[in-house]
């Protein structure tokens, strides 16, 4: 840390420090100079659809959790902020629920629920590794669409819930401040879950990733360190599923169906598993691409209506041709340049490449090799007392 | 008989009947996972796939059974072009098989909600499996034949599986594959051979399961979500990659299901996930799982 403020001020003049400057710079003017449309429809809702994206990469990324279950966590956060932000009169099928708290209380009781539904969602899967844990967490998000979509005492069924409003007021009126808000939102999440990743707690993460047996021997707890990255990842996918409740104002079964768990894959394999700011890369992708779908022609054929199968086309081809996704692509073409990336991260290891033989694979879980491709060495965390 | 015993029995039969749908779906899928450790993700929209393939068929010939053929035949193609273009080539990745087989799930659930509509279809059952049967220990007195007919159906389809894998050469070379892919390879059986078989096999069952739920319940592009699901969480608890548990677990989740449905109209997923959590919480790997 030291040495960090120390530089900071060199740092800023760098070719790098300049660059992220710009960066910051660009997305505080952005609102003030574009039309409400890119505001609200493309901006902010990338950054929603990312920071639900980046709690996937972050578990697979630093805990080879690749979970399905992310989109269901926050659609569980935007139903909890609803249930504590409306008057109970305001529900649709007349059950009488709803705490009628302001928008910020409201907020913060539906990520500290998020983050405990996220704990309970990883002590049921925390034995689970790979593929298995794959389906699992894609069992109990399908789940609990269905659980939203027949309960109408607590989630209101299939018609949800309508009026909530957010600490900006609507959307369309105040948009910058709704942008500046969801900004604010993401680089938190961001930041946060770097620093995450460079504490203790995450390199227990990214040894529990490489080798749990090891980890097992040397007195972790193995599997309560993965239920508290998922509850992290609960957490973080709350946030999303807050925003994206006060962004649309109402919330139904929709927002955590199958399509929408598999966005959030789409968007997260898209940008690049091994990236944490792979996940606002492939959101923005994504949502330029679902607005401007109708006015994509491959072969004469129009994708007017057909999003899906577009979607479904570009997703089979990033996985066959580009498992490292678009930031892995770039990173690739940024070294063969001849320019070395400074790597201030530990490394996030990505599951699907390093399947596909890109990426380093964390070792399997036999006891061996003392090194670990990618990860920082010798500072694997002495066990606590 | 007391009016809460007849109810009981026939939500008891209609949870067997819902868990032999469930069986035929699930064992194609367990299936593919047990040899080919590939999960495929499009296991629901094939199921889809068939329904619709069956819808179309029967509409041409007016022959339930041919519909039914249709289904499992047009699946089974479908199964051996997505194996030989895609999942063929990441042999042993199962992540990435995985994914892939989630983009197929959107296409072919956005090109039947694109052909056939949002509608729901419904086939008419066979001429020999209309009307009902006398039983008189369920509401009414009497009960769908139809329904009888699909656990009947579902027994066999388990036998016949049964037979395949433990009578047969290929059935063989299947069980060899699961326990050891390489030695198989290395005693001279074609082993993508097997792989394509069991895929098509797979698929086929889906697609035969599509018509047979068509025929029950109705179809619409929505239901692949569901049929994943219940693929899923059968083979969870079941365990991955056994027949046997795949029954058990269809048993277990399809029973669990309509008593829930009806003794907790609005709770009844839960009892169904807290059954899949209990399993878990005892056994990881599912109840018929050996230790991954």
């Amino acid at each position: 840390m030291s040495r960090l403020r120390a530089s900071s001020a060199s740092w800023l003049r760098s070719r790098e420090g300049l660059a992220t400057l710009g960066f910051v710079v660009l997305l505080v003017v952005y609102p003030l100079a574009m039309p409400r449309f890119w505001v609200l429809s493309i901006a902010s809702n990338a950054m929603i659809l990312g920071i639900a994206a980046l709690s996937l990469v972050f578990m697979a990324g630093y805990g080879g959790m690749v979970s399905l279950a992310q989109a269901a966590l926050a659609g569980f956060a935007a139903y909890m902020l609803a249930l504590a932000t409306l008057e109970p009169s305001t529900t649709a099928t007349g059950s009488a629920i709803g705490f009628a708290l302001p928008a910020l209380p409201s907020a913060l009781i539906a990520l500290v629920l998020a983050t405990l539904a996220g704990a309970v969602f990883g002590a049921i899967s925390s034995r689970s590794y790979g593929i298995y844990f794959l389906m699992l967490t894609l069992a109990l998000a399908v789940g609990f669409f269905y659980i939203v979509l027949q309960n109408y005492d607590i989630f209101g069924g299939h018609i949800g819930f309508a009026g909530i409003l957010g600490p900006t007021g609507q959307p369309r009126e105040n948009p910058a401040a709704f942008y500046y808000m969801c900004v604010a939102a993401a680089a938190l999440t961001y930041l946060g879950l770097r620093y995450v990743v460079r504490s203790q707690l995450g390199l227990t993460f990214q040894g529990v990733r490489d080798n749990p047996r090891r980890m097992k021997a040397l007195g972790y707890r193995v599997g309560l360190h993965r239920v508290v990255l998922f509850a992290l990842g609960g957490f973080v996918a709350g946030v999303s599923g807050v925003l994206g409740a006060w962004y649309r104002g109402n919330i139904s079964p929709g927002i955590v169906d199958l399509t929408r768990t598999i966005d959030v894959l789409i968007i997260a394999v898209l940008g690049g598993l091994g990236y944490p700011m792979g996940a606002f890369v492939g959101a923005v992708f994504f949502v330029l691409v679902d607005v401007f779908a109708s006015s994509i022609k491959i072969f004469g054929f129009s994708f007017d209506e057909r999003f899906n199968t577009l979607i479904g086309l570009g997703f089979v081809v990033v996985v066959l041709v580009a498992p490292t996704g678009l930031v892995g692509l770039a990173d690739r073409l940024w070294q063969t340049a001849g320019r070395r990336r400074r790597r201030p991260l530990p490394r996030a290891i990505d599951p699907l490449a390093a399947e596909a033989g890109i990426a380093p694979a964390p070792i399997p879980a036999l006891a061996g090799s003392p090194e670990v491709p990618g990860r920082p060495e010798g500072d694997l965390p002495t066990p606590g007392p | 008989m007391s009016k809460e015993t007849v109810d009981f029995l026939t939500v008891l039969l209609n949870g067997v009947t819902l868990a032999a749908l469930y069986f035929i779906v699930a064992s194609g899928f367990t299936l593919i996972f047990g040899l080919m450790r590939t999960t495929n993700m499009a296991h629901g929209s094939m199921y889809v796939l068939g329904a619709y393939a069956g819808v179309s068929a029967v509409t041409i010939t007016g022959d339930w059974l041919i519909g039914l053929l249709a289904g499992f035949v047009v699946v089974a193609i479908v199964g051996i072009v997505i194996h030989l273009g895609l999942l063929a080539r990441m042999a042993g990745q199962d992540l990435r098989q995985a994914l892939v087989t989630i983009g197929i799930a959107i296409i072919i659930a956005d090109l039947a909600l694109a052909h056939y509509g949002g509608i729901a279809y419904l086939i008419p059952p066979p001429s020999w499996a209309a009307g009902s049967v006398g039983i008189p220990w369920v509401v009414g007195g009497s009960y769908s034949a139809y329904r009888l007919f699909v656990i009947v159906f579902a027994v066999g389809v388990g036998a016949a599986l049964w037979l395949i894998l433990n009578r047969t050469r290929i059935g063989m070379y299947i069980r060899a594959g699961i326990d050891d892919r390489d030695m198989l390879s290395a005693l001279g059986v074609n082993v993508s051979r097997v792989f394509l078989f069991v895929f098509a096999l797979g698929a086929g069952l889906a697609g035969l399961s599509g018509v047979i739920g068509a025929t029950g319940l109705s179809i619409t592009p929505s239901e692949d979500g569901r049929y994943l699901l219940s693929s899923l969480v059968v083979v969870i608890v079941g365990g991955m990659g056994s027949l046997g548990g795949a029954a058990i677990g269809a048993l277990i989740i399809g029973l669990a299901e309509q008593i829930g449905l009806f003794y907790a109209p609005t709770y009844s997923i839960f009892l169904t996930f807290v059954i899949m959590a209990g399993v878990l919480a005892v056994r990881p790997q599912g109840l018929f799982g050996r230790p991954a």
